[in-house]
């Protein structure tokens, strides 16, 4: 078994892609258990990785672009549902749901987009950007309290006596936080009291006054 | 309009923050791949010479990336770091596969040449980032970066190298390593900034 000493010795030539392959397995094996070595191994990558920079840069051809998304486009349309097994961790609860026509699902993308709120409307918390593929987009303000506001555009207009719910999940079970009628601009803000223990929130079209569960398909999803 | 705004806002974030997003949102994983295909695909072009080559390479490093996004993390590096690392060892692979032979004999006459090159082909493009790379390299003895070119650009092992300097193991070992360090250094610790 190779000591510490030994396996720091390694870590350049593993860096560089100059060791062999025993020696970069055992070094993986070590930077597993050891964070020294795992951070050491990092910053040494890093450094290597800029030698990238130095060598001539040549403009890549434009159809490399188009090569590339075609093939992502191609895996995606071959997994088996939109989705995957993967995923289970933050999306397993959409299963229990009744009605899920899960191709209907527009899951919203979480962006980590950490808004500076000293600057903005003497809020509190942290802002993070979120937009779904179908075109509605809007903010998640975190208040410090635990709670949660939640602000989208662009939903799709809802029948008289309808609007949109907020939902948080835990444990795969939704529960009820909050109901508002589309504005303007297709927007609703609605907030969430707490959201100790849940791992998402949802908001779906319902009508007024349901609140026990969800009935209509989720139209933005944010994972927590 | 949603889709331009959309497009704006994925701008603005870190190269951790798209990936986490690439999985679902094909535009994310567009604003990364727009980021960083010129390095990797000159990383490609200088290591394997041939553009046909290059592609394949590239395309084959994004889809790792993007088949990966989930399974990354940040305790390994830099989103570019992965990609880059992706590049060179897939590209190394594909060297080694070549005549050991063949590859030993070019590696030191290609070093020359292409450092040669180097020195006068500044492209405009990326020309502050190489020169605070190429300053980081200035600092570096000449015997412990000649070991580091040849292992990251010939694709020579370290045994491989001490062979061909006639040189004790030990040594390439060491240079390796104290070249490294000493870039990592002149870099600042971590990694230059890109546009």
């Amino acid at each position: 078994m190779s000591g510490h000493d030994e396996i720091r010795e390694l870590l350049a030539p593993v860096a560089l892609g100059a060791a062999t392959p025993e020696e970069e397995q055992t070094v993986e094996a070590h930077v597993r258990r050891c964070d020294a070595c795992a951070g050491e191994l990092a910053e040494l990558r890093a450094a290597v990785g800029e030698l990238a920079v130095e060598v001539p840069q040549v403009e890549p051809p434009p159809e490399l672009r188009r090569r590339v998304m075609d093939a992502v486009r191609a895996e995606i349309d071959a997994r088996p549902a939109p989705l995957r097994p993967a995923r289970r961790g933050a999306f397993g609860w959409l299963r229990p749901w009744p009605v899920v026509a899960a191709l209907a699902v527009a899951v919203a993308a979480l962006i980590g987009w950490n808004v500076a709120l000293q600057r903005g409307n003497g809020g509190e918390g942290r802002v993070v950007a979120v937009a779904s593929p179908a075109g509605a987009s809007g903010t998640v303000r975190f208040l410090d309290d635990g709670g949660a506001v939640v602000r989208v555009r662009n939903l799709p207009a809802l029948g008289p006596g309808r609007g949109y719910e907020l939902w948080t999940i835990r444990g795969g079970k939704p529960r009820s936080e909050g109901f508002a009628s589309l504005g303007p601009g297709g927007e609703v803000v609605v907030s969430a009291a707490d959201l100790a223990g849940a791992s998402a929130m949802a908001i779906t079209p319902e009508p007024l006054g349901n609140v026990r569960a969800p009935t209509g398909a989720q139209v933005v999803v944010i994972p927590l | 309009m949603a889709r331009r705004r959309h497009r704006e806002e994925l701008a603005r974030l870190a190269d951790e923050d798209l990936l986490v997003l690439a999985d679902r949102d094909q535009a994310a994983f567009e604003a990364l791949y727009d980021r960083h295909v010129r390095v990797a695909y000159s990383l490609a072009i200088r290591l394997l010479g041939d553009r046909q080559a290059a592609e394949d390479l590239v395309q084959e490093a994004f889809l790792a990336v993007w088949r990966g996004s989930t399974k990354y993390s940040q305790a390994r590096g830099s989103v570019r770091t992965w990609l880059l690392s992706i590049v060179h060892h897939r590209a190394i692979d594909r060297l080694r596969q070549s005549s050991a032979m063949d590859r030993r004999q070019g590696a030191l006459e290609e070093e020359a040449r292409a450092q040669r090159a180097q020195d006068t082909a500044d492209t405009a493009i990326g020309r502050v980032e190489a020169q605070a790379v190429r300053s980081a390299l200035a600092g570096v003895p000449s015997d412990q970066l000649e070991v580091i070119r040849l292992a990251y650009y010939g694709g020579l092992t370290q045994q491989e190298i001490a062979e061909q300097l006639s040189l004790p193991l030990g040594t390439v070992k060491s240079r390796m390593r104290l070249g490294l360090e000493r870039m990592r250094r002149n870099l600042g610790g971590g990694e230059v900034a890109t546009a």
